[in-house]
């Protein structure tokens, strides 16, 4: 080879010129944190599992009731106490088997999924509505109403919540707005306090600042700034105060408080089958199953939200 | 330190003030007469029975009566059990005593024990299997535990070494008189808490583990043993007794549905059959006693934390 044809002739190149837009132009969508959570969210098996789990509950319990050939208080007396998967005289399959009147097992859990959730997913939304309102101006304000606040958080949390919902379920007519006003009378507590905490921690931030300079209002402050950045621990604080909802509402099921008959929910389902099951231990398994499984489920995804939230908390 | 302590003192005060207030005006609202439907009375002897109990005087003098009462410790008459609910939580309250302070320990030193040999022994099988048992007792209801136990270790495990020389495993199904009666409803009542507890100390001695000074314990050569014993779990355990007074409450309110179903003489069952037959003075009494035991238990476990960690203790004086 000779030395000419290494050189490269300058002709051959053009200048295109810099295009300062393009430079600047961002070569990926940016992923924003609350996606990159949800990425890490759902890399997590377990987490995957229990929202499927989850979603088959809700599904099930909106749309099994619906299409089921049987009804809730649909009794055969005959057939009483039947096992899994037994046929009745016309050919009908109890999938679960009945109960003590006869009354299809199957379709009552899952109608008792519909009342067991939708309490306690109401009741920890009205938590989370009061609790955030409360958490919010307290440690927004901070000083004497601040310090006036929390006292009487901290005298309600002394009170075991457990027994002033019992005496509110005492006075009331029983059913489900009553449980959830019941369990939202002393549950925001928890979450008021932790809203607070963080509230007062997000507030020194400068971005609250040049809000404020700029002449944003207290409340669009807290809904515009404030709220958002404390989304995900509230979010995992939700998620793990369902199960809790869930065990009240089966808890007072089972001393008589909970939503009168005909209507089931999972803990009267329970409650019903603890006095029958050492014969028929079926009426008292499915209802422990589902109870179980979905507090399993919101536990771990509870723990998966924080983990995907928060990656420095994971090992 | 004193300063503390007259402080969660006076919060516990007030805490019981707001519980007896609430449970009075609660009662209060309550719709009905409570000397109607016992017996027909004539209108005068209505009068009375009024009268006798102070139901004709302003809600204001009733409230100060009801809270002299309280004072002087008396509770009232049971209509149902027609007993002062005095006597009925005397005679009750023992079994739940007894029964609470078992799970309690149950609770706390399996918890304890598990927690620490997942944190020590983290990512091989032993923290696994810890961590399974713990999401499942954190996810099961105490009452379902309960009855599943009754099912499967009473009945089931009891005919399947009954004639055989394992027959001092079979566990008596419902009672609360032998120590073996006392098993099955000590575990349904604590596997809820030493879920918890596992979990958090689990948490607290993994943090507790990584910090500077268990890295000197072990560059001085120290031994696992009294790095686990003196440095770790020393250290691991303070936020541990921080949720013992919840773990206590939920505990003893458990009790209300484990003592139905293993039929347990205790205050519980007296307690939801006083809801079931609406026995309002016995719903108050045994309120306002249960709230005043855990607010006391509670205060307890705050002092005791006060006294054991030094930056509480010392807060004041730096």
């Amino acid at each position: 080879m000779s030395e000419e044809t290494r050189k490269i002739d300058p002709a051959m190149f053009e200048v295109v010129g810099s295009d300062a837009k393009a430079r600047e132009a961002i070569a990926r969508p940016s992923v924003s944190y609350f996606k990159d959570a949800m990425r890490r969210l759902f890399r997590n098996p377990t987490a995957v599992v229990c929202i499927v789990i989850l979603l088959v509950i809700m599904l099930g319990a909106i749309f099994v009731p619906i299409f089921s050939p049987y009804t809730m208080e649909q009794q055969d007396v005959v057939n009483n106490y039947a096992g899994f998967m037994t046929r009745d005289a016309n050919g009908g399959l109890h999938i679960f088997g009945t109960d003590e009147l006869g009354r299809d097992v199957f379709v009552r859990v899952w109608s008792g999924a519909r009342v067991s959730l939708t309490i306690a997913v109401a009741a920890v939304f009205v938590n989370f509505i009061i609790g955030c309102i409360y958490g919010c101006i307290s440690g927004f304000y901070g000083g004497a109403v601040d310090n006036i606040m929390q006292r009487i958080v901290e005298i309600i949390i002394g009170i075991p919540y457990l027994i002033i919902v019992i005496l509110m379920m005492v006075i009331m007519e029983p059913g489900m707005l009553t449980m959830i006003i019941a369990y939202a009378t002393v549950g925001w507590t928890g979450m008021a306090r932790l809203v607070r905490g963080q509230v007062m921690q997000l507030k020194e931030n400068e971005y609250v600042l040049a809000a404020r300079v700029m002449g944003a209002g207290v409340w669009r402050i807290n809904l515009r700034h404030l709220l958002p950045n404390l989304l995900s621990v509230v979010i995992v604080n939700l998620t793990l105060a369902i199960p809790g909802a869930i065990f009240t509402e089966s808890f007072l099921s089972f001393i008589g408080l909970g939503v009168p008959i005909p209507q089931a929910s999972w803990g009267t389902l329970a409650s019903d089958g603890i006095r029958a099951f050492q014969q028929h231990p079926h009426v008292l398994i499915v209802p422990a199953v589902f109870i179980s499984l979905t507090m399993l489920s919101f536990n771990l995804l509870g723990d998966a939200l924080r983990d995907a939230f928060d990656p420095r908390l994971r090992k | 330190m004193w300063k503390y302590i007259l402080k969660r003192v006076l919060y516990a005060i007030l805490t019981l003030w707001a519980l007896a207030t609430i449970t009075f005006f609660i009662m209060r609202l309550l719709p009905g007469d409570p000397f109607i439907g016992t017996k027909a009375l004539t209108e005068s002897a209505h009068a009375a029975m009024n009268a006798k109990y102070g139901l004709d005087k302003p809600v204001i003098v009733q409230y100060f009566m009801f809270m002299g009462n309280l004072l002087k410790g008396d509770m009232g008459l049971s209509t149902h059990y027609n007993r002062p609910v005095n006597t009925i939580i005397a005679q009750a309250f023992p079994y739940s005593f007894d029964l609470g302070i078992r799970s309690l320990i149950f609770a706390v030193i399996g918890g304890v024990f598990c927690g620490s040999i997942a944190a020590l022994y983290r990512g091989t099988w032993a923290d696994t299997a810890t961590m399974i048992i713990a999401i499942i007792g954190v996810s099961i209801p105490s009452f379902i535990m309960g009855a599943l136990m009754q099912y499967f270790i009473s009945l089931k495990l009891g005919a399947a070494v009954a004639g055989t020389a394992f027959e001092f495993l079979k566990l008596p199904v419902i009672g609360y008189v032998t120590e073996k009666h006392k098993i099955l409803p000590a575990l349904a009542l604590g596997f809820g808490s030493l879920a918890t507890l596992s979990r958090l100390t689990r948490t607290s001695m993994l943090d507790v583990l990584g910090q500077d000074y268990i890295k000197t314990a072990k560059a001085k050569g120290l031994s696992q043993m009294a790095i686990t014993w003196k440095h770790a779990l020393r250290n691991a355990l303070l936020p541990v007794v921080t949720v013992l007074g919840p773990i206590t409450a939920s505990v003893l309110t458990g009790a209300f549905v484990v003592e139905n179903i293993f039929n347990i003489p205790g205050m519980g069952k007296f307690f939801v059959q006083s809801i079931q037959v609406r026995d309002y003075s016995m719903i108050a009494g045994t309120t306002v006693f249960y709230g005043a035991f855990l607010v006391v238990a509670t205060l307890l476990v705050d002092i005791a934390y006060g006294i054991i960690d030094p930056r509480i203790r010392l807060a004041k004086k730096g």
